[in-house]
């Protein structure tokens, strides 16, 4: 056997593969761009066949079903959508977010997304804290409840007529929009939009006024009969879409929604073109684009059943999900947008929640189409894996279940509860090794969160070895006030649940966890486009599935899995994603 | 009967090294050359492997040399765990190119527990770590073009494919 006389001698590829054979799938991803030789190892059909039943993907029947590059190009896509070398090259940043001196947590405070413009609430003024030396403004008084409720309050504290009891439980919450110009405050119901414009003065001490159940309202989506307004407070607030839309999470509802919800303020069309300055929101703060409710009433009525939808969050304009299945994408479009401003109003929205019927807890990407296109209505695109749900792989008419098992000692892996017991899986490895290369960073803002009491620069997964397959590592999409944020580019969602999630007696902290939303055609198509409608065609199968049972739902053959990232040792009162591409340390 | 027996390997430069005969049976490639010669008694060359390999190779069969032979339905005991017992980890504690020519040597010489040992040993140093650090470990030279580099990197992160 030749040997090269500088470096090591190189291993014949039977030996790689017998190496590769004994490595978890995130490391054979790794393995497998190192250099030509293992690459080339490590793409042969046999050995991806192979290594790809660590993941609960659809599998082709046989190795033959695909071509060569019809597998590497599945594989990839199946790393790509669960995120594979991702995991493992985390770096946990810990900073704190820096604040005036004079300011402590227990101010409420705010700051645009550059940090360019901080507000913070110091007694009853607004102090604004810029490039400049700080200046500040009185709360417009219309904010506070009557006197006689507080006063009555207060007297008699055994009588709480005077004030609903959700509202005592009431607290500032601010937001500064993107450009730094504009401020909203709320407390308990009330929510108030000042101007931080220079020249503005007299119009801060009449600020644009919104009250959440308040009767002059215009909905963008009409609500059903069904519809109940809400009786909760302002939980946060927060400028989206370019300043023209404020979304508005409520909580402590005590109606048959209960208890949180989430709504967008706004009327984006009137925005077009212009900064969205005070006279927009005089016109548009009583505008629901969205609230979750309607959605979820709309969701629920194909049904009859309860049907909620938390933490709901608009994916940008530019979002575009579709089919896994080739068929569907070319003769069953879904709705698609263009990124043009002018057909806003025509246009279909994504969102994505935390989806809760009687059947499924899980994180779901849905559409919202206005009246007078064919698909109008609400309907769920994809329903991502959860602690309690876990997509049933499709089975393949006329083929036996044996064809899968050939190589997998008994691991059951057309049955639909693949996931839920044993697992013949080499358990995945020491992460000790780990460090932040030129992939993706992920900073987790989280907004006025005092110092990590435990600092460190290992997250959960690293630490603790997580296991990357098992479904107790999911999130369990149960929580009324999940926190979800997307990345700049669509690919990305980042999900918080509340409560420690895997221990659920710790009171404080919550959970990370990272998930790809973003859409392909897959490389394998089990149906060869024939049967596709069988397999849960989204355009006609919402009603279908939320009535029927979760095999019906709209089924992806790559699941995107979500990954834990981290689990906090405090709350979260925001998460976000920010991308830095090559990013090297030091 | 022949247990006693001793043999010589010359190794590729040229040093001889006594075996006993058992010990040197764990080599498949060694055991089926004396079914089909007889005995040996000269020195047997090991053209692929040098003196310290050798000695390494020889020092693992010598403590495994009772170990019953390996079934040859072994793909699934296999691949259910990577766990390796105590003395060959610490027998494995030697530098990453060692470890290749061990491999290679249990390869041509035929010895799959040594082979298995090796690559499993392998495997465990690259679990968790990304291309860089693998390439790092194992002295690999990174050898795609730029073009196939700047591929990769679009297959592992956003390229979209419709």
């Amino acid at each position: 056997m030749a040997k090269s006389q500088t470096g090591p001698a190189p291993l014949p590829v039977e030996i790689i593969q017998s190496i590769l054979q004994q490595l978890d799938i995130e490391s054979y991803h790794a393995a497998r761009s190192t250099c030509r030789g293992w690459r080339y190892a490590a793409s042969a059909p046999c050995m991806l066949s192979r290594v790809l039943q660590q993941t609960h993907v659809l599998m082709p029947p046989r190795t033959s079903s695909l071509t060569g590059a019809e597998w590497n190009r599945y594989f990839d896509q199946i790393a790509r959508l669960n995120l594979l070398s991702y995991r493992t090259n985390v770096r946990k940043t810990v900073s704190e977010l820096p604040f005036a001196s004079s300011c402590s947590p227990s101010n409420a405070q705010a700051s645009s997304p550059n940090g360019h413009i901080k507000v913070a609430l110091e007694g009853a003024r607004l102090r604004v804290y810029s490039s400049q030396a700080p200046w500040e403004f009185p709360v417009a008084p219309s904010l506070y409840p009557p006197w006689e409720s507080i006063c009555g309050n207060s007297m008699s504290i055994n009588n709480s007529v005077y004030l609903p009891i959700n509202e005592r439980y009431t607290n500032y919450c601010l937001a500064v929009s993107s450009r730094g110009d504009t401020l909203a405050v709320a407390l308990g119901k009330n929510i108030q939009i000042y101007s931080l414009r220079d020249g503005d003065d007299e119009s801060r001490a009449a600020p644009v006024e919104y009250t959440i159940n308040q009767t002059n309202k215009v909905f963008r989506f009409a609500p059903p009969a069904r519809f109940e307004e809400t009786d909760g407070v302002v939980k946060s607030l927060e400028f989206t879409e370019d300043d023209a839309l404020l979304r508005v999470c409520i909580h402590r509802e005590t109606t048959s929604h209960q208890p949180s919800r989430v709504r967008y303020l706004g009327n984006p069309d009137l925005a077009r073109g212009c900064n969205p300055g005070l006279s927009y929101w005089k016109t548009s703060l009583n505008h629901i684009y969205v609230d979750s409710v309607v959605l979820a009433l709309d969701l629920g009525d194909h049904r009859g059943g309860q049907c909620l939808l938390r933490g709901l969050r608009l994916l940008p304009p530019s979002f575009q999900v579709h089919s896994q299945h080739r068929h569907h994408h070319n003769h069953h479009r879904y709705p698609t947008r263009r990124m043009s401003r002018l057909d806003t109003t025509t246009a279909t929205r994504y969102f994505i929640a935390a989806l809760q019927t009687s059947l499924v807890d899980s994180y779901a990407v849905g559409s919202i189409t206005p009246e007078g296109l064919t698909t109008a209505g609400v309907q769920i695109h994809r329903v991502l894996p959860s602690r309690y749900y876990l997509p049933s792989l499709l089975r393949l008419p006329g083929v036996s279940n044996n064809n899968n098992n050939n190589n997998n000692n008994n691991n059951n892996n057309n049955t639909n509860n693949v996931l839920t017991s044993a697992n013949p899986f080499p358990s995945s490895s020491p992460l000790q090794m780990y460090q932040d290369y030129y992939y993706n960073n992920y900073n987790n803002n989280n907004n006025s969160t005092p110092a990590d009491p435990t600092p460190g620069t290992t997250t959960t997964n690293l630490r603790h070895d997580v296991q990357r397959w098992s479904n107790t590592n999911l999130p369990s999409a149960t929580f009324t006030s999940p926190l979800l944020a997307t990345s700049p580019d669509n690919r990305l969602a980042v999900i918080y649940e509340p409560g420690g999630s895997h221990t659920r007696f710790v009171s404080r902290g919550g959970t990370l966890y990272v998930v790809n939303i973003s859409s392909c055609t897959s490389a394998y198509q089990p149906y060869a486009g024939r049967r596709a409608s069988a397999a849960g065609s989204p355009t006609n199968s919402t009603a279908a599935w939320l009535r029927v049972r979760k095999e019906k739902a709209p089924q992806d053959i790559i699941p995107a899995w979500p990954f834990l990232l981290d689990r906090l040792n405090f709350d979260a009162d925001a998460v976000g994603v920010e991308t830095q591409q090559n990013k090297l340390t030091k | 009967m022949a247990a006693n027996q001793t043999l010589t390997f010359q190794s590729s430069d040229g040093v001889d090294i006594s075996v006993d005969r058992d010990v040197a049976e764990r080599s498949l490639l060694i055991k089926n050359m004396l079914e089909d010669l007889g005995d040996a008694h000269e020195a047997i060359p090991i053209p692929n492997v040098n003196e310290a390999v050798l000695k390494k190779v020889i020092e693992w069969c010598s403590y495994h040399k009772n170990d019953p032979p390996s079934t040859g339905d072994d793909d699934d005991s296999r691949r259910k765990t990577t766990d390796i017992d105590e003395w060959d980890q610490k027998f494995m504690q030697v530098d990453q190119e060692m470890l290749f020519e061990i491999i290679l040597a249990a390869n041509y010489l035929d010895i799959k527990g040594l082979l298995d040992v090796g690559c499993k040993t392998v495997a465990n140093m690259i679990k968790g770590k990304s291309p860089e650090e693998i390439r790092k470990t194992f002295n690999i030279q990174n050898d795609f073009t730029p073009e196939e580099e700047d591929q990769i990197r679009r297959e592992n992160e956003w390229a979209e494919d419709r």
